[in-house]
């Protein structure tokens, strides 16, 4: 019998570290041509520094997310979760006047609205597509019949003190480091790891795909809360118009950062700041390039659908919940 | 017998539109003194409304009921309605045209996204997210950003008449009937929704059946979008995936659809959620309920209705299981006493 030779190309494309260093890659190599096609004004320092702050609140969220996605289930709902969070909290705060209420509600309300979530899931048995979806359209609904067409603002000094504390790098970078840690480093990211690379396999070993799903849920819920403080830090004031798209820029980030839709193995903490920063970088470029704010949305469908295809094995039938 | 259930399976359907509408005429008299439906007008918002959901949910359905849920097709409703919007107004011709148009941009978009997912591969969703973003672009690009404005624009009146409504709706409800039962399509459908993996190997051509359920999708969306269009006379172009909001707004239409068509046909069952769900969110508008909360309250109930669904078959399948214990234990007592 002839052994059927493997196309080195796809042996490339489907190796780890490729999926590990592509997104990386990407990254450098976006900075590099804008800079210069900018001749130098994305990566100048104070750039830099506003790339960064924009995309922090996505980053946050995803790296939330990534415990999700790595599961092999998507959600929808972790940008309605955020703004709804974001919204809550401030009014408490601007009712309390205390900071440690503010983070405490924040934290507490996006735990709270992510386990419903997966309580749906797991507990009732409804399938996570729909519920990621209903969950989506309701969080949007309740933030606007509670704020109307009003916004909610926190007071000016307040906002700055925060900036010039580093709140938001500090807030970002320890849940970073817990979710690093809780990732890689212990049976939370492995259970999840391989729920998402075979669920049946999985349940069979005896790990609990429903204790996992609601861990995962309850880790994304603590980025939405952290996620919401920061957007209320970085935009001052919450409205129904705050971060409009932060639902789909969380996926965006995700893939692009180089997570695998399916979820499993090829699943890495890191892509939703990787994802995050190459979306703000692409955007930005683009920009400061001259192309239309418009034409940059395309361009972020296309490089959005081709990462996703050249990042997965491409499955011999459609995809489907069976495979 | 056959006759019984029959009349059973007609008054299961009928009820959900007639105890809605009961219910909520008994809480507007109660609390606003007002009917649900009292003017012509009232039976023509009904109407409308219903068609819009109707006709949203059937282009849902081709996907929906086998797993994938495209989050594009507000995107190819808000495109396809726009360009066949702006041709027909660009050419000088009737609102008859400018539905045909739109039917067409839809159909196109269909077949691209199709295209698309067959040749990618990529999970449904994921797909819809990266569509959306391109489809969202062309209709804005091409309108300037101004989107779609009929506002003063003759010829476009039969688009607002009751009588065509309802022709397209019907008409929609008796293809989307037909389809489901008398075709390839139908059949096909049955056995996707079934198992993919065993629907394929059977010979089934899922790829081909992919496109089609897509193209189909894209072009119904867009009668309802044309639908909508004519009565709120605009139309913007939106951006930043914004566009599918008015259609997972449907989605309890669809799903609660598929439920009441049990007894029927998805496609009457649809028709029949549509109309139960329009008079319900009418009932609470009438009562003052404002369009966020109306939809709060709608999502509430959709998300009980979800849960009763997912789990409704578990008291059948414990009384199913105390049964076999009894009927063991019994068997058990015949053993020993033998």
């Amino acid at each position: 019998m002839e052994k059927k030779k493997a196309n080195p190309i796809k042996k490339i494309l489907e190796s780890r570290l490729f999926s590990q260093i592509m997104p990386v890659g990407l990254l450098i190599v976006l900075t590099l041509v804008f800079g210069v096609i900018t001749k130098g004004r994305l990566t100048n320092p104070a750039s830099l520094k506003i790339i960064v702050e924009q995309a922090l609140v996505v980053a946050t969220v995803s790296t939330g997310g990534a415990f999700i996605f790595a599961s092999g289930n998507v959600s929808l709902s972790l940008g309605a979760t955020t703004i709804l969070t974001a919204t809550l909290a401030l009014m408490a705060y601007n009712a309390t006047g205390s900071l440690v209420v503010l983070f405490v509600v924040a934290i507490g309300l996006g735990v709270i609205l992510m386990t419903i979530s997966a309580l749906l899931s797991t507990a009732l048995g409804v399938r996570v597509m729909y519920v990621t979806i209903v969950m989506m359209t309701l969080l949007s609904a309740l933030q606007q019949a509670i704020l109307g067409g009003a916004t909610v603002s926190m007071p000016y000094e307040v906002v700055q003190a925060l900036v010039q504390g580093k709140v938001m790098y500090i807030g970002f970078g320890l849940f970073f480091v817990v979710c690093v840690v809780l990732f890689h480093f212990t049976d939370i990211g492995r259970s999840l790891r391989f729920i998402g690379t075979n669920n049946l396999c999985a349940e069979q070993t005896g790990i609990s795909k429903s204790k996992y799903l609601l861990i995962a849920f309850l880790i994304a819920g603590v980025g939405c809360g952290i996620g919401a403080v920061l957007a209320i830090i970085r935009g001052g004031s919450i409205g129904t118009s705050t971060l409009p798209s932060l639902n789909m820029d969380c996926m965006l980030a995700l893939v692009l950062g180089g997570m695998s839709i399916f979820g499993g193995s090829k699943s890495y903490v890191y892509s939703g700041v990787v994802g995050a920063l190459t979306v703000v970088v692409l955007n930005q470029g683009l920009l400061m390039a001259g192309v239309d704010s418009t034409i940059i949305q395309a361009i972020r469908g296309v490089a959005f659908l081709a990462l996703v295809t050249v990042s997965q094995v491409r499955p011999k039938g459609l995809p489907a919940p069976e495979g | 017998m056959k006759k019984s259930s029959k009349l059973k399976d007609i008054l299961f359907t009928v009820a959900f539109p007639v105890l809605t509408w009961l219910v909520m005429e008994l809480l507007c008299l109660l609390f606003k003194n007002k009917h649900v439906i009292a003017t012509a007008l009232d039976i023509k918002t009904v109407i409308r409304n219903t068609g819009i959901t109707a006709v949203t949910a059937y282009a849902m359905s081709f996907n929906l009921k086998e797993g994938r849920f495209d989050l594009s097709l507000g995107a190819q409703r808000m495109a396809g309605t726009i360009l066949g919007g702006l041709l027909a107004m660009a050419l000088g011709l009737s609102g008859l045209w400018l539905l045909v148009f739109a039917v067409a941009f839809g159909f196109l978009f269909g077949v691209l996204t199709g295209l698309a997912f067959i040749s990618l591969r990529v999970p449904p969703m994921v797909l819809g997210v990266g569509m959306a973003l391109i489809w969202e672009v062309i209709p804005y690009l091409v309108s300037g950003g101004k989107g779609l404005n009929l506002f003063g624009v003759s010829g476009m009146g039969i688009l607002t008449e009751s009588w065509f409504q309802i022709l397209v709706v019907v008409i929609m409800a008796v293809l989307v009937y037909i389809l489901m039962n008398y075709t390839r399509l139908g059949y096909e459908t049955k056995a996707v929704q079934g198992s993919q993996l065993i629907a394929r190997n059977s010979g089934i051509n899922i790829f081909r059946h992919a496109v089609e359920c897509y193209t189909l999708a894209g072009a119904l969306v867009c009668i309802a979008g044309v639908l909508d269009v004519s009565f709120s006379t605009q139309m913007s172009a939106g951006l930043g995936n914004t566009s599918n909001g008015v259609v997972t707004a449907n989605m309890f239409a669809m799903i609660l659809g598929s439920y009441i068509g049990e007894k029927s046909d998805s496609s009457v069952g649809i028709l029949t959620a549509a109309l139960t769900l329009t008079i319900f969110k009418y009932g609470l508008s009438l009562m003052e309920f404002s369009d966020p909360v109306n939809s709060v309250v709608n999502m509430l109930i959709f998300i009980g209705f979800l849960v009763f669904q997912a789990n409704r078959h578990k008291a059948a399948l414990n009384r199913a299981r105390k049964a076999r214990i009894e009927l063991a234990k019994q068997r058990k007592a015949e053993l020993a006493a033998a």
